[in-house]
This record gives C-alpha cells, sequence and structure tokens, in this order.
C-alpha cells in the first residue's frame, strides 16, 4: 500500500511535466530564439503592429456583440427542460469539431456577394468579403462555442431556488436575470468571453478563406512564412504570442476580481 | 383570508389534491405530512411557481391561481438559505423594496425597522456566507416581510437549526400572529406543529386527511397514518367482537382489549393512549377493563417522563413519571402490569 501512495504522485507528476514540457518548450524555444533588437525592430514596422491591433479590435467586438445573443442563448439552455437541449448543444459545439478551414468555406457560403445574406448585408453598406467585418464573423464563428458554454454552466450553476426567492420577492423575470442570475453567473460569463476572445484572435484557418485581406496577426505570420521562410515569420510570431498572454493575464486578473460576487 | 377551492395538480405519477382549505387572517395553520405528502407542491401552487390543473386561489377576496409570482403577495422562507449571496444582509432586505417606488431613505428606514423586529440589527452589513443557520432564517423572514406578504408560507424553516435556535425563531414566528397575516406552515415535524399551529391539518398522499384544532386531531386520529404523525404509538389493526353488554372487545394478536361504544365492522383501527396506562407491580383491584402483564421490552427517558415498552402479546408504550419510574425499579426483563380503562381505547375511523 505504501509503495503505491508514493509512486502514484510521482509517476502522475512526471506524465503531467512531461504534458507541460510539450506545451511550454516550443512557446519558450521560439521566444527566446529572438533577440529583443529584432522584436522592436518588428515591433516598428507598420503592417505588424496593424495586423496585431486588427486581430485583437476586430476579436474583441465579435466577442462583445456574439455575447448580445449568446448569453441569452446560454441562460437558455441552463434552464430549459426541453428535448431539444442536447440537440442544440450539439450544434453549438459543431464549429469547434470541424476543421476551421472548411467552417471558413461554410461561412463564406452564406455572406458571399452572391448569396442571400451577402446581397441584402450590401444593400445596407456591409461587405463580407476581405472585409474587417468577414474577420469578425469568422472569428465568430468558430470561438462562440467557448461563450456559450461557459455561460451556460455558469447559469446552471445559480441555484434556482434564488431565482424563485427573487420573484417570490416582487421582481419580474427581467429583473430576476438582472439582478440574480447574471451577476451570479459572472464569473463564469466573464471566463466564456476572454476564452472567446483569446480563441477569435487567433483564428486563422477560417478567417484566410474569407478574409485573407485585411491581414490579422495569425495571417500575417503565414504570409511572411511563405514569402521569405521561418526566421521571417518568427519575430511577429513571438510579438503575438507576448501580446496574447498579456491580453489573457490581464483579463484573467479582471475575472479574479469580481470573483467575490459568488461567495 | 385564504380560500383554496378544489385545487388539483399532477405532476409525473404523483397526484395532488383536491385540496380545499381557508385561513382566516392572523391565523397560523401548520400542514403536517411526511416527506412526499405533496407539501411542496401545494406551496409551489400558492406561489404561483407552478399552476394548477383545476381549481382556484383566493387572497383576501382576490383571484391569484393564475399570476406569476411577482404579482401575488404572498411570501415565503425556504428551509434552507435563499438569501442572495452577492448582497449583504442590508441588501437582502431591502431587495423586494427597490423598484417598489420607495426613496433611498425610506428603504433604509424600512430595512433598520425590520433588521429591529428581527432581531438582525447588528448584521445588516454581513455577507450571507458568514452567517449561522439561526440568522439565516431571521434574515430571511426579514426579507420576506419587506414584500409586505398577506401570506406568509414558511417551508420547513426549522429543520436545519438546532434545539436553542428553534426557540428563538419559534418566538419570532409567534409575534407575526398579531399582524393580521396569514401563515401557513409547512413541516414534518408534530412538536413544531402543535406548538405553533392555531389549525393544524395533516396531509399525506396529495390529500389534507384531516384539519382543525391541533389539540383534537392528535387526541382523536382520524387513522393510523395521523396518529403516526401526532407521534402516538399503540395503535393497532383489530378484529372486533361485538357483545351485547355495553363493551365491546377486540382481539390483536390473540390479545383481548375492552372498548367502548358501537362497532358494525369486524376489523378496525384502535388507539391506546400512552398517557392512560398506568404500570403497577402486581395485579391490583382497580376499575381499569384492561389489565395485561408483561415484560419490559425498551424504555426511553423523555422531557419529562419515561416512555416504558411492554410485551404483553402485543407491544405497548405506557408514558409514566421519572418518580413513577424510580419507585418500580423497572429494568428490561422485569413483568409488570398495565392497566387502562375502556375510555382509553378508542376506535379509529
Amino acid at each position: 500500500m505504501k509503495l503505491q501512495v508514493k509512486t502514484l504522485p510521482l509517476v502522475f507528476s512526471l506524465l503531467g511535466g512531461l504534458l507541460l514540457l510539450f506545451i511550454v518548450a516550443p512557446l519558450l524555444s521560439l521566444i527566446l530564439s529572438r533577440s529583443p533588437n529584432a522584436l522592436f525592430q518588428a515591433a516598428s514596422e507598420p503592417q505588424v503592429t496593424q495586423s496585431i491591433l486588427l486581430s485583437l479590435s476586430v476579436a474583441f467586438l465579435a466577442t462583445l456583440f456574439s455575447g448580445i445573443l449568446a448569453v441569452p442563448l446560454a441562460w437558455m439552455l441552463a434552464r430549459s427542460k426541453s428535448r431539444l437541449k442536447g440537440v442544440i448543444s450539439g450544434l453549438i459545439d459543431l464549429p469547434v469539431m470541424i476543421p476551421h478551414s472548411a467552417a471558413g468555406i461554410a461561412v463564406l457560403g452564406m455572406i458571399n456577394r452572391e448569396s442571400v445574406a451577402g446581397k441584402i448585408a450590401s444593400e445596407i453598406g456591409i461587405s463580407f468579403v476581405d472585409r474587417p467585418a468577414g474577420i469578425a464573423v469568422a472569428m465568430a464563428f468558430v470561438s462562440v462555442p467557448f461563450l456559450i458554454n461557459a455561460a451556460r454552466d455558469g447559469f446552471a450553476a445559480v441555484p434556482l431556488k434564488l431565482e424563485k426567492a427573487a420573484s417570490s420577492l416582487g421582481a419580474g423575470s427581467w429583473r430576476v436575470f438582472f439582478s440574480i442570475s447574471l451577476p451570479l453567473a459572472w464569473r463564469n460569463v466573464l471566463s466564456g468571453f476572454v476564452m472567446m476572445f483569446a480563441r477569435g484572435m487567433s483564428e486563422f484557418g477560417a478567417v484566410v478563406i474569407i478574409a485573407y485581406h485585411p491581414l490579422t496577426a495569425p495571417v500575417l505570420i503565414y504570409d511572411r512564412f511563405n514569402a521569405f521562410g521561418l526566421k521571417a515569420a518568427q519575430e511577429i510570431s513571438v510579438l503575438f504570442i507576448l501580446v496574447s498572454i498579456v491580453v489573457f493575464v490581464a483579463l484573467r486578473m479582471i475575472g479574479k476580481n469580481t470573483d467575490h460576487v459568488r461567495s | 383570508m385564504l380560500e383554496v377551492k378544489h385545487i388539483s395538480k399532477k405532476v409525473g405519477v404523483f397526484q395532488l389534491g383536491p385540496v380545499n382549505l381557508n385561513i382566516a387572517g392572523g391565523k397560523h395553520v401548520v400542514l403536517l405530512g411526511p416527506s412526499g405528502a405533496g407539501k411542496s407542491l401545494l406551496l409551489e401552487l400558492l406561489c404561483g411557481f407552478l399552476q394548477p390543473d383545476n381549481g382556484q386561489i383566493f387572497l383576501n377576496n382576490k383571484e391569484i391561481s393564475r399570476l406569476p409570482p411577482n404579482k401575488r403577495s404572498v411570501g415565503i422562507v425556504l428551509q434552507h438559505s435563499a438569501l442572495f449571496p452577492h448582497m449583504s444582509v442590508a441588501d437582502n432586505i431591502a431587495y423586494p423594496l427597490k423598484y417598489a417606488g420607495w426613496s433611498v431613505r425610506q428603504i433604509k428606514a424600512e430595512v433598520v425597522a425590520l433588521a429591529e423586529k428581527c432581531f438582525v440589527s447588528h448584521l445588516l452589513d454581513r455577507e450571507p456566507a458568514s452567517l449561522s443557520g439561526g440568522e439565516i432564517q431571521r434574515v430571511s423572514i426579514a426579507r420576506t416581510l419587506a414584500r409586505k406578504p398577506e401570506l406568509l408560507l414558511l417551508d420547513e424553516p426549522m429543520t436545519s437549526l438546532d434545539v436553542q435556535l428553534r426557540d428563538d425563531l419559534r418566538n419570532l414566528i409567534r409575534q407575526l400572529k398579531s399582524e393580521n397575516l396569514i401563515v401557513l406552515h409547512l413541516t414534518h415535524d408534530p412538536e413544531e406543529a402543535i406548538r405553533l399551529a392555531d389549525e393544524l391539518g395533516i396531509m399525506d398522499a396529495g390529500k389534507i386527511i384531516q384539519f382543525g384544532d391541533p389539540a383534537l386531531v392528535f387526541r382523536n386520529p382520524s387513522n393510523a397514518f395521523v396518529a403516526k404523525m401526532a407521534g402516538l404509538k399503540n395503535y393497532y389493526k383489530a378484529i372486533i367482537q361485538p357483545s351485547s353488554n355495553g363493551l365491546q372487545t377486540a382481539f390483536v394478536n390473540n390479545v383481548a382489549l375492552r372498548f367502548n361504544g358501537n362497532c358494525s365492522r369486524n376489523a378496525a383501527t384502535l388507539l391506546i393512549d400512552e398517557s392512560q396506562i398506568s404500570l403497577s407491580l402486581s395485579l391490583t383491584d382497580s376499575s381499569a377493563q384492561n389489565c395485561l402483564a408483561g415484560q419490559v421490552v425498551d424504555f426511553h427517558k423523555l422531557p419529562l417522563g419515561v416512555e416504558v415498552s411492554l410485551n404483553v402479546g402485543i407491544i405497548l408504550v405506557s408514558r409514566i413519571t421519572e418518580e413513577s419510574f424510580q419507585r418500580l425499579e423497572i429494568k428490561v426483563g422485569k413483568t409488570v402490569w398495565a392497566s387502562f380503562k375502556a375510555s382509553a381505547v378508542r376506535l379509529m375511523d
């Protein structure tokens, strides 16, 4: 028995450590492969900064607008007793399962200039192909499941009796949602926003199909790699990874500061 | 006045009702029943979380059967905490007052007044997670009263509390009676029922099977289920042997029990009041029609007296004083006589 107790954590730590190394080693070796000077030089290139800013801003807007639709759907999924719930949950996970280039092809089929949706959009002055709006749609399509699933888990964890208590205290359903359900599920909802944003700004496969231009950071990395080789793609890769880490940590910190809302 | 008229609701295989209930303002009615009797379902119907399949509910002459919970003047205090964890105690109590047209100053004053009334003034700045079980229930009551309900539903509010806290909460609940508030209190604890109820209803299998003054209900249980809910122990299925001299004889496991009254049935349930069974060491010359010898099989000390179980062919439970228990030197295995009048044996419907 004693042997088991001692060896199990050891073996598991070794296995887990190997996996961590697998994740960290390529990133670390990439970051260390470039000198700070080379990075500063890359960062001063307008095309590089523009592509990073474009990735961040479009991912942010895509996450924000998706939230308006995703959060209500997440609440419905958490509270619904319908048999369709399982089917809808499966549908929501589909964009994560399918190859992202195929997702891009599917979305492009729906929003290209010849399609019904594309024509309606162009009537009101919106064009998707090779436009930031198209990038946002591609990012949203592949990353919104992260937001819906996290928010749904958050709403499901809010005890039903609290919503019932609020309604017996005179609150209508809107007030119950905004004063009880949303504040108590907020940590999960925010975590979903962070995951969606992070996944969206890193998206390459679907974005490159719908909008090669303007170049987002992942597309620029691919473009440089194709045109000039590995070394040329490394600086912008390192810069984008560093920016992603900073943004990710900052958003996680904001999430932690709101922890107290659910005691 | 709460009037529940013939309401019924089917959920899965469980059928609630039809239930009829009338409660006047200022009355505290307790519905006593085991888990699964349909108490919580009835409560959901009264709150508006569910709608009845049939029947109507009137609260002070206004029909509320189909109104949503927020449109009814019904407050509820649940068994376990339903305080909002992301709000302070003060904000919890203020919750029903916000958006109800009250000014900030009025809300503050009302919160202070309710907190004083429910003895939670010192807790107003605390978070619900830091409160004890008794404090949580007192804050819950304060918050529910802030809604100014005409009907207050208490769903086993004392289940998670220890003895001292139960006393405190009982006192608080008793104070509410003076306010013309209708209180409907659900519990499975007979002691809680007898201590608080103006009227008592016994619920089983989705129906209210007996209703009335608690002392009368407990003294005259209409069937074995009510007797069991009342904490009565001596109830038996008996074979009745009619006789002509006014006294009837019933047999339980071949033990003959004499009782008064007429019974046209061959079988019935009998109840013998524990407090009316005397114990003695020898057969005494008394007017008691039933004198049975048996061995003590068990005894339990109660807050007042001792409950002694005898095997006289059936298990008979007698409640005697501590003094008698000492004097008779009762111990397991000792043979004693149990005697009780024919009038102590009652036939249940």
